[in-house]
């Protein structure tokens, strides 16, 4: 069986014009893998001042304040979205076989699931605590070194993605910085 | 060159090249120093340009010491992955640019912590800082944000080539 016959979905990602276009250019998922990287300084900076906080560190910000930084986290998520989306539509089949791939998707869905418990169950009593000056509670830090512990891990298997695409040398062609 | 080949030679630099795992994690260590580096100046930059007003500029100064740790982390993994592949790296014009680029973003952080104050916040018990107020978020700040970004995307972009320059000054592979 052909490749196309094993995998359907995969071959209309791969066919969809968001794979062809990067394949069509010679510069474009360069571009794109910078971007994936500003988006990414963007999502873990957001996170990085709301998450510290609520664990505990620089206490003079008020608590409910960090939260501004809250929509640079969601527009750095959108950018990797996108970019990410196009890297696998660009090569479905290759990612699809890589296991750093398998691991870190599913670390994103885990770092998603994260933010919609603490959207939904802990944002309320973030505002309720934040107005009567109390410190965030148990199940409030534990989300938080959750996001952060795992976005940090979300890195490593992204790295691990190329380190250990098709062959299992890293020298080959080129190294990666 | 004598002093890149004993920067090659070193233990840590011949386990980069032989292993399988040494160049993914210290690359892995440099991505995460980026994160947190980057993170903390670019929420400092879109701060001082305007956004999430109702955060306190000088609370970044307890957070800068995350970034400058962060940086740390990126230095020391940045020297080792240099040193493994050195004689290359030493010729590679997007290596050049990406170091200027970086020595560059250095100074306009010290600049702009300088200007906002912040050794002075970071060492403030909370009823000092609320003594100090708020820094005056000048027109200098402002451009020293923008120079910050521009600065920080440009050492990505330069970051991101070094992989696709393998001789000097000529572009190779199908990066272009």
């Amino acid at each position: 069986m052909t490749p196309a016959e094993m995998h359907p979905v995969l071959q209309m990602l791969h066919d969809l014009p968001l794979g062809t276009i990067i394949r069509n250019s010679s510069w474009l998922y360069t571009y794109f893998l910078c971007l994936h990287f500003l988006g990414f300084s963007l999502l873990f900076g957001g996170l990085l001042v709301v998450d510290l906080r609520v664990l505990g560190f620089a206490k003079r910000i008020p608590l409910d304040k960090c939260l501004a930084f809250l929509p640079w986290v969601i527009i750095g998520f959108c950018i990797n979205a996108f970019t990410g989306l196009c890297f696998f539509c660009f090569q479905p089949f290759q990612l699809w076989a890589n296991w750093a791939f398998k691991i870190k998707m599913i670390l994103v869905a885990l770092a998603g699931l994260n933010a919609l418990f603490f959207t939904l169950v802990e944002d309320k009593k973030l505002h309720a605590y934040a107005a009567e000056g109390k410190s965030p509670d148990l199940g409030m830090k534990i989300s938080a070194l959750a996001s952060l512990t795992i976005w940090v891990l979300v890195i490593v298997a992204g790295r691990l993605i190329v380190a250990f695409q098709g062959s299992s040398s890293l020298f080959g062609g080129s190294t990666d910085g | 060159m004598q002093f890149l080949e004993w920067l090659t030679a070193w233990p840590i630099s011949t386990w980069i090249q032989e292993s399988e795992w040494g160049f993914p994690v210290f690359l892995a260590f440099h991505s995460i120093g980026l994160a947190v580096v980057l993170g903390v100046l670019v929420m400092l930059d879109v701060r001082i340009l305007g956004f999430a007003k109702s955060f306190p500029v000088s609370s970044f100064s307890k957070l800068m010491t995350w970034a400058w740790g962060g940086f740390i982390i990126n230095a020391i993994s940045g020297i080792i992955l240099f040193a493994a592949d050195a004689s290359r790296l030493s010729v590679n014009w997007a290596f050049i640019m990406k170091m200027t680029c970086v020595v560059l973003g250095v100074i306009t952080a010290w600049l702009m912590s300088r200007q906002l104050n912040f050794p002075a916040y970071t060492y403030a018990t909370d009823a000092e800082a609320d003594a100090m107020g708020e820094p005056v978020v000048t027109k200098s700040l402002r451009y020293l944000a923008i120079a910050s970004l521009v600065i920080w995307t440009m050492a990505i972009v330069a970051g991101r080539l070094i992989a696709y320059i393998n001789d000097s000054f000529a572009l190779s592979g199908s990066a272009f």
